[in-house]
């Protein structure tokens, strides 16, 4: 009878999880040399990944790239942390919400792209694969497992033109498929996780975004400055997906309005930046401290060194390259999981590996520290 | 020959230089993981969002004093929030030292046990200001809704705890002594002489679990199951009352004293002290 009672209180639990907003906020793809600045610069973003920050940035590049292989993972800290906790699992008379303590409200984060790509002047198109994992046990009173997981994958192609010589307006067009988790389990309902039920609350489904952008740039000193200012809508009129099937739909990507301001000095070894931006223009609910990211881009012999705040957590980023057309990022970024700057800190390490060739190098859009001798290949 | 071995010793040296300053730069890097947010100091920290989120993160680390200070203003402006009265009915019930987890586990084996002494037994040590934690979360509820028909699911399984909760921090704090066990002598006719206050919070918390529980969706077993549990020789008394039973107590507190008499009997359902069956009173 005990027995009996108990497995139908499970089953009973088991179907109180609740729904979260209709609205998905996540970003389309995060690209971890763009996270090393703070994932500033809708002012001043060139190269494929334009399409993704600002399409506008597609038009001052000036290099023929082919990158087949662009490949960002990355994992938060609290992944390392918890390896050491596992074994306490197993050990010692303590009660199961005493063992999960030290699990709490230490979210479990993964990060992963590949974005192989082909651009030329005015445009590009690629592929890409996002995906992002981020699971958290929360409250130890009344436990939950916050599962959030989602990956994209689809083409993307982009273009942009100079409608005067300062002013760059883009557009970039994706299609892509979704698979996304986005619920809150109850401890009832973890305990019961099955495949079948997994399955059962993903949701999937395929569908087009619109982001479009502008770029104004302006050179000061001769050649050897500039400012530059850049405004985008991502998602524009938000992206909705449809299936075929009757499995759970994806929430609407949310249409964002994200702003930059640059400052761009030339050096002997490439260009610096400084870069500010506000995002999220359209959510005025949303605290502004979460919304600024500044950062700043230093060429330096053998490197490019990337610095800078994400939501006012310190970024660093530094590129390499390790033999001719192979360059190596190293990222580290923090992102807030609270309602404002200050509260709740999730830190990502983050390993980017690019291999790829430039041809005819510009003054503009130079992403290799060694382009040089890229561009000799 | 000579050219390409000092071409590659100078690629080397290069490697070599690049590999040393990452050695350097990723111990710096962690050192600089101590250090907080730059705009920390920024955020309106006068909306109930910012409190609401600090609560939450203080309830994830086990401090539910500081969770029940942020929350407590929050609740006076959004009593009828879903996440403000969530946050701080936990809070309450975590200060009381309710672990759902940890009662959802020992009810896939009671053997040994019985439905009420585990949840007399989950606050070991309760006293007066557990049994009011308890009592202060149910009431954060039922300010929220009274009605537990039109309360969420989710509301009415936490709903369902919280007087679980309080049921089992009043019979520990009036039963138990304080190596969790039940007070020697402790049985069913002493809980004639618990305060009227602490019988009747007994009563209404297993009355009000029980119509909770009747109220999640998707748990048509519940209901019956309970029935079933109710329906025990031991728990007979709760709806059957016999004034034999409670004899010298006023008319309108018989069912009260036979349903708390039940309670603490001795059976599958009751939390196992006393004599057995329920019989009268000396």
């Amino acid at each position: 009878m005990p027995l009996k009672i108990s497995s139908i209180v499970y089953l009973g639990l088991a179907c109180s999880f609740s729904v979260s907003a209709e609205n998905f906020y996540g970003d389309s793809y995060r690209d971890s040399r763009m996270l090393g600045r703070g994932n500033a610069g809708i002012a001043d973003v060139t190269g494929g990944i334009a399409a993704f920050y600002n399409p506008a940035g597609l038009a001052a590049s000036k290099n023929v790239s082919f990158v087949p292989v662009d490949l960002t993972l990355g994992f938060n800290k609290n992944i390392y942390d918890s390896l050491s906790e596992i074994s306490s699992l197993t050990s010692g008379n303590e009660t199961l919400s005493q063992k999960f303590s030290p699990f709490l409200g230490k979210p479990l984060a993964l990060q992963g792209g590949y974005f192989p790509h082909v651009a030329i002047p005015g445009g590009m198109v690629g592929f890409f694969d996002y995906m992002d994992v981020n699971i958290e046990y929360r409250d130890p009173v009344y436990p939950r497992l916050d599962l959030g997981a989602r990956n994209d994958w689809g083409l993307i192609a982009g273009g942009a033109a100079n409608v005067t010589p300062f002013l760059q307006v883009g557009a970039s067009l994706r299609y892509f498929h979704r698979k996304s988790l986005n619920e809150q389990l109850d401890m009832a309902s973890v305990f019961n996780l099955t495949g079948a039920y997994l399955q059962e609350i993903m949701r999937r489904g395929e569908g087009w975004g619109l982001n479009v952008g502008a770029r104004m740039k302006h050179m000061l000193d001769g050649d050897k400055m500039w400012i530059s200012a850049g405004l985008v809508v991502e998602d524009l009129g938000y992206t909705k997906l449809k299936n075929a099937d009757r499995s759970p739909l994806p929430y609407r990507q949310a249409q964002k309005v994200n702003a930059g301001l640059g400052l761009g000095i030339n050096t002997p070894t490439g260009p610096a930046k400084v870069l500010f931006d506000i995002k999220e223009l359209n959510r005025p609910d949303v605290s502004m401290t979460k919304r600024i990211f500044t950062g700043v881009e230093v060429p330096i012999p053998g490197f490019i060194f990337r610095g800078g705040f994400f939501q006012g957590y310190w970024t660093l980023g530094l590129t390499t390259s390790l033999i001719p057309a192979l360059d190596l990022d190293l990222t580290t970024y923090g992102e807030e999981l609270g309602s404002a700057a200050g509260l709740k800190e999730a830190r990502y390490w983050m390993l980017g590996l690019r291999m790829g060739l430039d041809a005819q190098g510009g003054k503009s859009g130079k992403r290799h520290p060694q382009k040089e001798k890229l561009d000799k290949l | 020959m000579q050219s390409l071995m000092r071409a590659f010793k100078v690629h080397f040296k290069v490697q070599l230089s690049k590999m040393i300053l990452l050695s350097l730069l990723l111990p710096c890097l962690a050192l600089f993981g101590s250090c907080s947010n730059v705009l920390r100091d920024f955020p309106d920290k006068s909306s109930d969002d910012y409190y609401v989120s600090l609560a939450q993160i203080y309830l994830d680390q086990f401090k539910f004093d500081k969770a029940i200070n942020v929350i407590t203003p929050v609740l006076a402006n959004q009593p009828k929030n879903y996440q403000v009265v969530k946050v701080a009915m936990l809070s309450y019930a975590g200060r009381a030292g309710l672990r759902v987890l940890d009662l959802i586990l020992s009810l896939t084996d009671l053997s040994g046990s019985t439905f009420f002494r585990l949840f007399s037994e989950h606050f070991p040590g309760a006293n007066a200001d557990t049994i009011s934690d308890m009592k202060m979360a149910v009431s954060i509820l039922e300010a929220y809704e009274s009605d537990p028909a039109a309360r969420t699911s989710e509301f009415n399984v936490i709903g369902m705890f919280l007087h679980w909760g309080v049921l089992g921090s009043t019979l520990n704090g009036y039963g138990y002594n304080s190596n969790n066990t039940p007070a020697a002598g402790f049985d069913a006719c002493d809980i004639l002489d618990l305060p009227e206050v602490a019988n009747t919070d007994v009563v209404q918390s297993l009355s009000k679990a029980l119509e909770a529980s009747s109220n999640i969706s998707g748990n048509g077993g519940i209901t019956s199951a309970l029935d079933a549990l109710l329906s025990a020789p031991e728990l007979s008394a709760f709806t059957n009352s016999q004034e034999t039973v409670c004899p010298g107590v006023a008319a309108n507190d018989v069912q009260s004293c036979d349903g708390m008499r039940a309670l603490v009997n001795e059976g599958s359902a009751g939390i196992g002290i006393g004599a057995g069956v329920v019989t009268p009173c000396p």
